[in-house]
C-alpha cells in the first residue's frame, strides 16, 4: 500500500502539488484524477522517487521513498507518463532488459513473458523491434516491462492515453487481475468514465490540491451530483464550484 | 554490479543495432590513414620519377661540353626537345624544357654568366622538384667550371669559400622523422580513442533522456553509478574497438608506406602503444558521458562534443609547433602525455614503465572522477525532466 501525506512541490513560482494527502490500500485500484496540469504526473514522480518533494512524505509498504528510494522502489512497478520504448530493442528484450536489471532470474522471465504475451495478446509483434510499433502495440509491452517483477504496489500514469477501444479493455482487465492479486493499484487518468469504471477509491485534484476523495458513490454525494462526470467538472473548476 | 553488467550488454546491443551511426563513424575514422596511404604514395611517385627524370633540352648544339656533362649524370636522360617548349609546358606535353640560348657560347667564352633557361610550372608538383633538380646539377657544374677558372689563373678555389659550415645533428634522424611524419600518428590514435565512444555515450545518455525512456530506467531500484558504469563502459569498449582499429590501420599504412620513411616498429612498439592508448580511451568515454548526462538532447551532446575535439588536437600543435618541451611532467598531464609517449615509442625510444603506469593510473583516476560526477547529475531533477 501507498501513503502520502502532505506532499508539496513547487517550480519557481509555479505550486505544482501543494499538501496533497491520500492512500492506496492493497486489493483495491485507486484512481488520481484530475484535468491536465492538475500535478498528477508530479504526484507520482514523487511517489517513485524521481522528485523530491519539498514537504510530506511518501511511504510504500512502510518504506520511506525520500530516505530508502532503492527499497521503495523494489516494491513498486510503474509505468511513467513518457511512454517510451528503446526503439532498436524487440518488445521481449525491452522486458528483459528491465527484468534483468531488477535482478530475476531468466527462466522466470521467460515464464512471465510468455504469459503477458497471451495475457495481452503480443505474440504478432513482440518480437519486433519496437521502433514500428503502434500506440496500442507499446502501451502493452510498457504494461509488462512495468510488472514483469511481480510488484506489490503498481503506479500507472495515464496508462490508457490514446488506446483504442480493445487495448483499453485489455489493460482494464489486467488491472483487475492485480486487484485480485492483492495488489495496490495507483492510476491516473484525466477521464472521468475509466476511472469510475475501474475504481473502487478516487482522489480528484485540481490545481495541485485534492479536492475530493471517496468511493465513486461518496464523489457524486460530496458534490451533489447524480452524473460522475458533472461531479468532476463540479469539484475541478473554480468557477463552477464558486457559483 | 551486476546490474552494470546488464547496462552495458544492453547498450553494447543497442549500439550495434544503430547500424547507419556505427558505419558513420567507421568510415570517419578509416579516411584519415586512407589520405595518409594517398598522399604518400603521391610524394612516392614523385621521388621515383625525380630519380629517373627525362629532359628535353633545346638548342643542344649552343653547348656541348653542358650537354655532355649533363648526360653523364646518373638518373638524368636528355631528350629531343618540343618546337614551343612554352606550350609545351602549359599543355602538360612535358614538365620542364631547358634551352640554350645561341649566345650561350659567346658570353661563356668572354666569362660573362652564360643564360640558360628552364622552362617550368612551379604549380605542378612534379614540375617544381623536378626543376629544382635540375637548378642544382647545373649550379655545381657553374661551381666546378668556377674552379676551374680559378685554378688556370693560379688561384686556390678555396679562396672564394672563406667558411665551411657543418651541422651536427643531435635530433636523430628516426626521431626527427618520427616527430616530422609520424606525428599524425598519435594525433589519429587519440581521435580514435576519443570519438569512438562518442556514438554510443550521446545516444545511450542523452538520446535516452530525449526519447524520455530514462523515467522508466531509473524507476528499477538500480543506483544510478551502476546505470552510468553501465553506459560508460559500453562507449569505451567501442572507443578502445577504434583505438585497437586505428593502431592496425597504422601499421597497414607504415607497411605500405614508400620506403621514404624507414620506420618499421616492432610489435613491442605497437603493444606499448595500445597500452598507452587504451587508458585513454576509457577517459575520453568518461569526458562524454559527462557531457551527454549535461546535454538536453542527442544534438545537443553533438555540439559539446564539437567543442571538445579541439583537445586531441592540442598536443598534436603543440608538438608541432614546439610549444611545449616533453619533459617529466607532460606524462602527467592526459592526452598530452600520451601523445609524447607514442612518439617516443615511434621514435624508438624507451618509455619508462613507471611513465606509461603513472599516466594510465592518471587517466583512469580521471575518468573515475568524472564518472561520480556524471551518476550524481545523471539523478537530478532538473536533469531527468529537463524536457
Amino acid at each position: 500500500m501507498i501513503r502520502v501525506s502532505g506532499l508539496r512541490k513547487t517550480f519557481g513560482e509555479v505550486i505544482a502539488v501543494d499538501d496533497v494527502s491520500f492512500a492506496a490500500e492493497d486489493g483495491a485500484i485507486t484512481g488520481l484524477l484530475g484535468p491536465n496540469g492538475a500535478g498528477k504526473s508530479t504526484t507520482l514522480r514523487m511517489l517513485y522517487g524521481l522528485m523530491a518533494p519539498e514537504a510530506g512524505e511518501v511511504a510504500v509498504d512502510g518504506v520511506d521513498v525520500q530516505r530508502r528510494t532503492m527499497a521503495a522502489q523494489e516494491r513498486i512497478g510503474a509505468l511513467p507518463d513518457t511512454h517510451a520504448l528503446y526503439p532498436r530493442l524487440t518488445g521481449r528484450e525491452n522486458v528483459r532488459y528491465f527484468a534483468r536489471l531488477r535482478g530475476i532470474p531468466a527462466a522466470v522471465t521467460e515464464d512471465r513473458l510468455d504469459e503477458f504475451v497471451r495475457l495481452l495478446d503480443m505474440a504478432d509483434f513482440v518480437d519486433r523491434r519496437a521502433k514500428g510499433y503502434s500506440h496500442g502495440e507499446r502501451s502493452r509491452v510498457l504494461l509488462a516491462r512495468a510488472l514483469v517483477h511481480e510488484p506489490r504496489n503498481v503506479l500507472l500514469d495515464e496508462p490508457t492515453n490514446g488506446l483504442d477501444v480493445m487495448s483499453t479493455r485489455r489493460m482494464r482487465d489486467l488491472i483487475r487481475e492485480l486487484r485480485g492479486r492483492d495488489c495496490a493499484v495507483l492510476f491516473s487518468s484525466h477521464i472521468m468514465q475509466e476511472v469510475s469504471l475501474l475504481c473502487d477509491h478516487i482522489v480528484i485534484v485540481a490545481a495541485g490540491r485534492v479536492v475530493a476523495a471517496g468511493s465513486p458513490d461518496a464523489i457524486r454525494e460530496a458534490a451533489g451530483c447524480e452524473d460522475l462526470e458533472d461531479a468532476f467538472v463540479r469539484l475541478t473548476s473554480p468557477a463552477v464550484s464558486d457559483a | 554490479m551486476r546490474s552494470a553488467g546488464v547496462v552495458f550488454r544492453k547498450e553494447l546491443l543497442d549500439g550495434f543495432r544503430d547500424r547507419r551511426a556505427f558505419i558513420a563513424v567507421l568510415v570517419s575514422i578509416s579516411i584519415f590513414p586512407i589520405v595518409m596511404l594517398v598522399m604518400g604514395r603521391f610524394a612516392e611517385g614523385i621521388q621515383d620519377e625525380l630519380r629517373n627524370m627525362e629532359l628535353p633540352v633545346a638548342g643542344r648544339e649552343n653547348a656541348p661540353a653542358l650537354v655532355e656533362w649533363l648526360g653523364q649524370q646518373p638518373g638524368l636522360e636528355l631528350t629531343a626537345a618540343p618546337e614551343d617548349p612554352e606550350s609545351a609546358v602549359r599543355n602538360r606535353e612535358a614538365d620542364l624544357v631547358l634551352r640554350i640560348p645561341a649566345d650561350y657560347e659567346e658570353r661563356f667564352a668572354e666569362g660573362r654568366p652564360a643564360e640558360v633557361e628552364l622552362v617550368a610550372d612551379s604549380s605542378r608538383t612534379a614540375g617544381g622538384a623536378k626543376a629544382g633538380r635540375v637548378t642544382r646539377l647545373l649550379e655545381s657544374y657553374g661551381q666546378e667550371v668556377a674552379a676551374l677558372r680559378l685554378v688556370s689563373r693560379g688561384i686556390s678555389p678555396m679562396l672564394v669559400r672563406p667558411l665551411a659550415v657543418e651541422r651536427a645533428e643531435v635530433f636523430s634522424s628516426r626521431r626527427r622523422r618520427a616527430f616530422s611524419a609520424l606525428g599524425f600518428i598519435p594525433f589519429f590514435l587519440l581521435m580514435n580513442a576519443f570519438f569512438g565512444g562518442m556514438q554510443i555515450a550521446s545516444d545511450a545518455i542523452a538520446g535516452e533522456r530525449e526519447r524520455g525512456s530514462i523515467e522508466a530506467l531509473l524507476l528499477n531500484a538500480v543506483p544510478a553509478r551502476f546505470l552510468i558504469l553501465g553506459k560508460w563502459a559500453a562507449a569505451a569498449v567501442f572507443a578502445v574497438f577504434l583505438t585497437l582499429l586505428g593502431i592496425g590501420t597504422c601499421v597497414l599504412v607504415l607497411r605500405f608506406m614508400p620506403g621514404a620513411l624507414n620506420i618499421s616498429p616492432s610489435v613491442t612498439d605497437w603493444v606499448l602503444v595500445a597500452l598507452t592508448a587504451i587508458p585513454l580511451a576509457l577517459f575520453c568515454s568518461a569526458i562524454q558521458v559527462v557531457l551527454s548526462t549535461y546535454a538536453k538532447s542527442y544534438k545537443e551532446a553533438q555540439t559539446y562534443f564539437g567543442y571538445v575535439a579541439f583537445l586531441p588536437m592540442i598536443p598534436f600543435f603543440a608538438v608541432t609547433f614546439n610549444w611545449v618541451e616533453q619533459g617529466t611532467w607532460t606524462a602527467f598531464i592526459p592526452i598530452l602525455g600520451q601523445h609524447f609517449m607514442i612518439l617516443n615509442v615511434m621514435a624508438g625510444e624507451a618509455v619508462a614503465a613507471w611513465e606509461l603506469a603513472l599516466a594510465g593510473l592518471i587517466a583512469l583516476g580521471a575518468a573515475a572522477a568524472l564518472l561520480r560526477f556524471a551518476s550524481s547529475l545523471f539523478v537530478r531533477e532538473s536533469v531527468v525532466f529537463v524536457r
